[in-house]
């Protein structure tokens, strides 16, 4: 991934949409991305370019972080909890090395997370107690990304207004990248709401987004990724 | 932005990064509560693997 060079070579930019795929490894310092993305957003920071992400971005901001520290409660009880059932150390064991391997790009998926939660569920007040160890952390997420300015895009912001009220973004568009482009559902709705006149261009790192941007979804020439 | 200003903000944004990858505190909250369930090592003996597998075998289906 390089997508500096390009942005730094033209004044144009001023103002770049993030996808969630660039900010999670900007912030979790245990993604195997996570210093490649540092780097490449403090020289666009340098050079005096704003961030922005939107809300179904944020949304996937929330759940990888969700998911992030339990996984990392889960983490505790393998080492610390003998006798839970062998499945969910395996469970664990796995993903810890996969993720580490950067073969997966995240912690626990959503299937696997239902799977722990029904295994340690012969242990009464478990996963009640752990829950109760996320008290705060969403809420404090955004409030993060704000101190390091990185902007919840408002629409209906007075500060910076991405769009007039009549150009809004209306769901008719995201529903045309899916069904032109195959995308899933969420990375329509992100696409969707960087195509802005005041967005100079969109940073994403997926592969699907790459080839909806290749196919006529987004300006070719805006968009930086892989 | 001039540069002092921009060093300064990539200095506070490294401190909030700091701050939100700092586990210290949830691994701490974490290990209490296995502690208060008694489910730590020293509390071992209290397992009932039986149990484990029926649950297993729930989460299979």
């Amino acid at each position: 991934m390089s997508f500096t060079a390009d942005i730094q070579d033209n004044s144009i930019f001023k103002v770049l949409m993030l996808d969630a795929n660039i900010i999670i490894p900007y912030l979790d310092k245990k993604h195997a991305d996570t210093k490649e993305t540092e780097e490449e957003l403090k020289r666009l920071r340098e050079i005096g370019i704003s961030f922005y992400y939107s809300q179904p971005c944020f949304l996937e901001l929330l759940n990888y972080w969700r998911i992030k520290w339990l996984f990392n409660a889960c983490i505790l009880l393998k080492k610390n909890v003998p006798h839970l059932h062998k499945k969910f150390y395996g469970i664990v064991s796995n993903a810890e090395t996969e993720f580490h391997n950067g073969d997966r790009n995240k912690y626990l998926y959503d299937h696997e997370v239902k799977q722990i939660r029904s295994l340690l569920s012969s242990r009464p007040e478990l996963w009640a107690r752990l829950i109760t160890t996320l008290n705060g952390k969403m809420a404090s997420l955004i409030a993060d990304l704000t101190k390091i300015n990185v902007i919840y895009a408002k629409f209906n912001s007075e500060i910076y207004p991405l769009t007039d009220k009549d150009n809004w973004p209306k769901w008719e568009r995201a529903y045309q990248f899916i069904e032109r482009y195959g995308l899933a559902s969420n990375d329509a709705a992100i696409l969707n709401m960087a195509i802005y006149p005041t967005i100079d261009g969109f940073v994403s790192n997926d592969g699907d987004m790459e080839f909806a941007v290749k196919q006529g979804a987004y300006e070719t020439t805006k968009f930086f990724g892989l | 932005m001039n540069k002092d200003q921009i060093k300064k903000e990539i200095e506070e944004t490294s401190q909030v990064i700091s701050k939100l990858n700092d586990e210290t505190e949830f691994n701490n909250s974490v290990l209490k509560i296995i502690k208060d369930l008694g489910l730590d090592k020293a509390n071992s003996g209290k397992s009932s693997p039986k149990i484990e597998d029926k649950v297993a075998r729930q989460a299979e289906l």
